[in-house]
């Protein structure tokens, strides 16, 4: 039920971005989208802070009782990478001799559920926590297909250069992921 | 017999007798039948006779250290949970309740004091005892019925060094006999520090559309792909093509299991990248040296691969451990794990969990171009007259050697085909039900 008080807390969150800012960062999701989809994952990287967390934690099915125990230990996640590492899958990706990756993936990546909640106070930049799903349609060869669908929690901030992306934590909507591998970037 | 005759006349509904399956593998002349990835009626045998019958890979102990931990996994197709008991010991327990069958165990780990049947609320202890139900007194009434008869269905457990296994068969001979001289490989991994190994927390779930033996022989021996199809991965980690290595090279197999190897010591954990897990394998050479002698040494961080009869491989220099478990004759469940020695330090850890996810995991830059390989190769005998097609499998013949240090049977050369023949040597062995292990 929406209540005078909810709302009034959603406009004080939202007063603090304006809709230039709010505009801006959407399309920073659909251009990121754009290149990854139109295979320029080079120009993709161009948009990441050389401080880049990317992180996919894998999604065990756990008892409730047992998920609100948080564990601190590091586990096997399906991408924990900096810049280099991020560096390092595009430069196999686009490699001659990538072999499943010619002919290419068709992808097509929809953004949605766009939410802006907040300006974080870190450091000199200007940045935003941006909520937001993505569906990935990967179409290869014949038939081979896959939909992938992630809730992501990014951390986008505005340098010199324009807007980039710190830090995207992904949630995938798989336990075992139904896809020979994930050589797609969320 | 002609390789360009196209077989019209083998019927489908030929019975799977002996003769029959004899004449999917000729081992003399190296040549293989492809139906073996493809017919329902074989891989229904294959979950009788190799995944009913075999010790098969269920967790490391280090997974369930404490009472009442527990994973879920399947022998096969069987759904098992392995749960450690209140006595300390590890249970591997049938997932499924005897009363209707559903299952009683929905997460993939945790920690719990019974296992509860959602569908009658049927009650199962750590150990699989029938602890209750709902509606109890209907029981008590229940001529004939014993509590004690009614228990999740137990496999048989054993461990090696941490690594925990578990057989349906009864009546199944010793996990030691199963693994014989390979334990002394083995011990490459498993014994290189006195403090013994652990997986590092959570696994990484994925399917592939491939039967389950094409990655199961390709870690047995296919050291031939890897300058091949993962080109474009040793380019992205190390700037270069993978390099033949220098020296001596080998295939080792015992009871069906292989293990391929060169004796470069840090081939394949220099492919990380990142040189923090590299550098603590070339600090630990003296000691491990005293450990398990200088071959073995030499073996730790080297350019290498393996697999366990029939399912259980791993890369002993990346430390990534998997299960190819079947799922139909045309797909499998790929669940991958990361070992470490326990006493290494935090950063040799991290530096083992990063560079498995970059290199051997679903998103590993190296495993994204396998599953392509193993499911075309699948896939494509879909084909009545592909599927009539023998595959060549006839490198490395002759190439046994007698070694005076290595155990098994040892052949020269790492790009061969010699422990892909041996693992269809102990699939033929067990479906026919003829012969002896080698």
């Amino acid at each position: 039920m929406i209540t005078t008080t909810s709302l009034t807390g959603l406009s004080f969150i939202q007063s603090r971005v304006s809709e230039v800012e709010r505009t801006a960062l959407r399309d920073f999701l659909y251009q990121e989208a754009r290149l990854l989809d139109t295979q320029n994952p080079k120009a993709w990287l161009d948009l990441l802070a050389s401080d880049i967390h990317y992180y996919m934690p894998s999604q065990p099915s756990l008892y409730r009782r047992q998920l609100e125990k948080t564990s601190t230990q590091k586990k096997l996640a399906l991408y924990d990478d900096n810049l280099d590492m991020l560096q390092r899958r595009i430069t196999r990706m686009i490699h001659p001799t990538a072999w499943s990756e010619d002919p290419p993936n068709r992808t097509v990546r929809q953004v949605t559920n766009i939410e802006v909640l907040k300006q974080v106070d870190a450091g000199p930049e200007k940045s935003w926590e941006v909520f937001s799903c993505i569906a990935i349609y990967r179409s290869r060869n014949e038939s081979d297909h896959d939909l992938i669908f992630a809730r992501r929690k990014d951390l986008i901030c505005l340098q010199p250069e324009g807007l980039r992306l710190s830090k995207r934590n992904i949630t995938l909507s798989q336990n075992t992921l139904l896809s020979k591998n994930l050589n797609v970037i969320f | 017999m002609s390789l360009s005759e196209i077989h019209f006349h083998a019927p489908r509904s030929e019975p799977l007798d002996n003769a029959r399956l004899r004449s999917l593998i000729d081992l003399d002349h190296g040549l293989i039948d492809r139906r073996i990835f493809w017919d329902q009626a074989l891989y229904e045998l294959e979950l009788e006779r190799i995944f009913a019958r075999c010790w098969l890979f269920i967790c490391h102990e280090s997974q369930i250290p404490n009472k009442g931990d527990f994973v879920a996994t399947s022998m096969g197709e069987d759904p098992v949970i392995a749960c450690c008991g209140d006595d300390g010991n590890i249970r591997v327990l049938l997932n499924s309740c005897p009363h209707r069958g559903n299952r009683v165990c929905f997460a993939d780990e945790g920690n719990t004091r019974q296992f509860v049947c959602n569908y009658h609320g049927w009650s199962f202890a750590r150990d699989g005892s029938l602890l209750g139900m709902h509606e109890e007194g209907r029981y008590r009434e229940c001529v004939g019925f014993e509590k004690k008869d009614w228990g999740l269905h137990k496999a048989k457990v054993a461990t090696y060094k941490g690594l925990v296994f578990a057989t349906f068969d009864q009546e199944a001979g010793s996990l030691d006999d199963y693994l014989g001289d390979f334990r002394w490989y083995l011990d490459v991994l498993l014994d290189n520090d006195p403090g013994g190994t652990e997986f590092i927390g959570g696994s990484l779930t994925s399917q592939i559309k491939s039967n389950w033996k094409l990655p199961a022989e390709n870690f047995a021996g296919d050291a031939y792909h890897a300058g091949w199809t993962h080109n474009s991965a040793a380019q992205a980690m190390l700037g270069a093509s993978v390099s033949t290595p220098q020296g001596e090279t080998f295939h080792v197999n015992v009871n069906g299991h292989g293990w391929e190897f060169a004796l470069d010591g840090v081939g394949n954990v220099a492919t990380f990248s990142d040189r923090t897990a590299l550098r603590y394998v070339r600090s630990r050479q003296a000691e491990i040296i005293k450990r398990l002698g200088e071959v073995r040494t030499k073996m730790v961080g080297a350019i290498s691969s393996a697999n366990v009869f029939p399912n259980f491989s791993f890369l002993p220099g990346h430390s990534t451990f998997r299960v190819w478990q079947p799922k139909g004759p045309h797909k499998t469940e790929v669940r991958v794990w990361a070992l470490v020695n326990k006493n290494a330090p935090p950063e040799v850890k991290e530096a083992y969990r990063k560079g498995v996810m970059i290199t051997f995991s679903p998103t590993g830059v190296f495993e994204c171009d396998d599953g392509e390989n193993w499911e075309h190769a699948t896939n494509v005998n879909s084909g009545f007259v592909t599927r009539q097609r023998k595959l060549h499998y006839g490198l490395g013949m002759g190439s046994d050697v007698d070694h005076e240090e290595l155990k098994g049977n040892v052949s020269a050369g790492m790009i061969s085909d010699t422990n892909q023949r041996a693992f269809y040597a102990e699939w033929l062995r067990l479906m026919t039900q003829e012969g002896q292990m080698s």
